[in-house]
């Protein structure tokens, strides 16, 4: 009763054609049996309604795992899902937070845009506001259990630099930009600055072990963090020897990370969460 | 009538899956023995994968419909790596609905679906 070796290797292969879950549970069977076909076949026998040549065989078990293998993928999902629920109410509101605080990034770079001096300063109040939402949203996910301390420190240093950031933004409302009249002030929003921008590299860094679209939008994060860095004027990067390098690479690190906290959003507000959590969260529970 | 023979309301079992609880009737079978039984009661009209064969054994398991029973074969008749499957109290009257069913149609529509018309 005993499959040859070589069907057992290609059957196997095949296998994985079907959910994990399946195929730990059935795999060995389904091998013992189309094993056991393939004997038929081979002895010209049609004991297990198989019948046919070994090719014929061969070509009806491959039929067999092509059309009974997706169905299971459904059933495998479809079960997934009903054992989770969507994110709730106020993550959503952070994923779209960060959505629009990415957006607004990137319409930096529409030049048909007026920018004046007070949609600047807003626009930065909706990119900071959109950062502190995203990273919110993954120290509270890291709470209930998911990430661990390297997202929960870099998360909270995120939002720090980033409410740092803010402050000082608004703070520069109605004070005269250039030339420099307040080089304290300006020094201080340096800082704020540099400390949002790694805070920013760093929480993507961390972010970059967990799954799918995270995965990106931390990737993103992270390379555009730096990038963007390399393009604040105190550093005088743009003006040196390298700045054909450092003014393209700051601009392209600005885009990346506008990218990044959109995907972040879309993974926030998207994501589902397990059904005990969504309980936890029912009134009077 | 016993309480245990009521079938509850569960959702309709595909064509596949009534062979399967068919074929192992009182029975317990494993995976082999459900295909060839298959393949007999329907005179040959349906033979089925392995991938057919347990991922509908997958979904009656779930369902409750049937288990994998304890007993393992004699080593000496059968390899002892074969699981057997038997039917649960709930898949015995889940096999006799269908039963019902199929005498039903077949007493309803047999005056004139077995006649040879006349051209």
């Amino acid at each position: 009763m005993t499959a040859p070796a070589s069907h057992e290797r290609v059957y196997r292969a095949l296998l994985r054609l079907y959910p994990e879950p399946f195929r730990s549970r059935f795999g060995d069977e389904l091998i013992q049996l189309s094993g056991d076909l393939l004997r038929d076949a081979h002895d010209g026998r049609g004991g297990g309604g198989g019948g046919g040549s070994v090719v014929v065989t061969w070509l009806r078990l491959l039929l067999d795992i092509v059309l009974t293998a997706p169905a299971e993928h459904l059933e495998q999902r479809r079960v997934a899902h009903s054992l989770t629920r969507p994110a709730s109410a106020a993550t959503r509101v952070l994923g779209a937070l960060g959505v629009a605080g990415g957006l607004v990034l990137i319409a930096a770079f529409a030049p048909t845009l007026p920018w004046t001096q007070e949609l600047f300063q807003l626009r930065l109040v909706l990119f900071n506001g959109g950062a502190i939402a995203i990273a919110a949203a993954m120290l509270w996910r890291s709470s209930a259990g998911a990430p661990g301390l390297p997202v929960r420190a870099t998360a909270l240093a995120a939002i720090l630099a980033n409410a740092w950031y803010l402050v000082m933004v608004v703070m520069s409302v109605g004070r005269p930009q250039y030339p420099d009249p307040d080089p304290e002030f300006r020094g201080i929003f340096l800082w704020a600055g540099v400390a949002m921008w790694w805070a920013d590299a760093a929480f993507g860094l961390a972010l970059l072990r967990l799954p799918s679209l995270v995965r990106w939008g931390a990737l993103a994060l992270a390379i555009g963090s730096v990038g963007a860095f390399t393009g604040m004027g105190h550093l005088g990067l743009l003006e040196g020897d390298v700045g054909w390098f450092f003014g393209p690479a700051s601009q392209i690190g600005i885009a990346l990370n506008g990218i990044g906290w959109i995907l972040l959003g879309l993974a926030t507000a998207t994501r589902r969460r397990p059904a005990a959590a969504a309980l936890a969260d029912r009134p009077g529970s | 009538m016993e309480a245990a023979e009521t079938p509850p309301a569960t959702p309709p079992l595909s064509r596949t899956a009534v062979h399967v609880l068919l074929a192992i009737g009182p029975e317990e079978r494993h995976g082999y023995a459900i295909m060839a039984e298959v393949a007999r009661i329907t005179d040959g009209a349906i033979r089925l994968g392995p991938g057919a064969i347990y991922t509908t054994i997958r979904r009656l398991l779930d369902d409750g419909l049937i288990v994998e029973s304890d007993e393992r074969p004699d080593p000496d008749l059968d390899d002892q790596r074969r699981r057997y499957y038997r039917l649960t109290a709930l898949g015995r009257a889940v096999a006799a609905s269908e039963v019902r069913r199929f005498e039903t149609l077949v007493q309803a529509t047999r005056p004139w679906a077995l006649e040879v018309p006349s051209t």
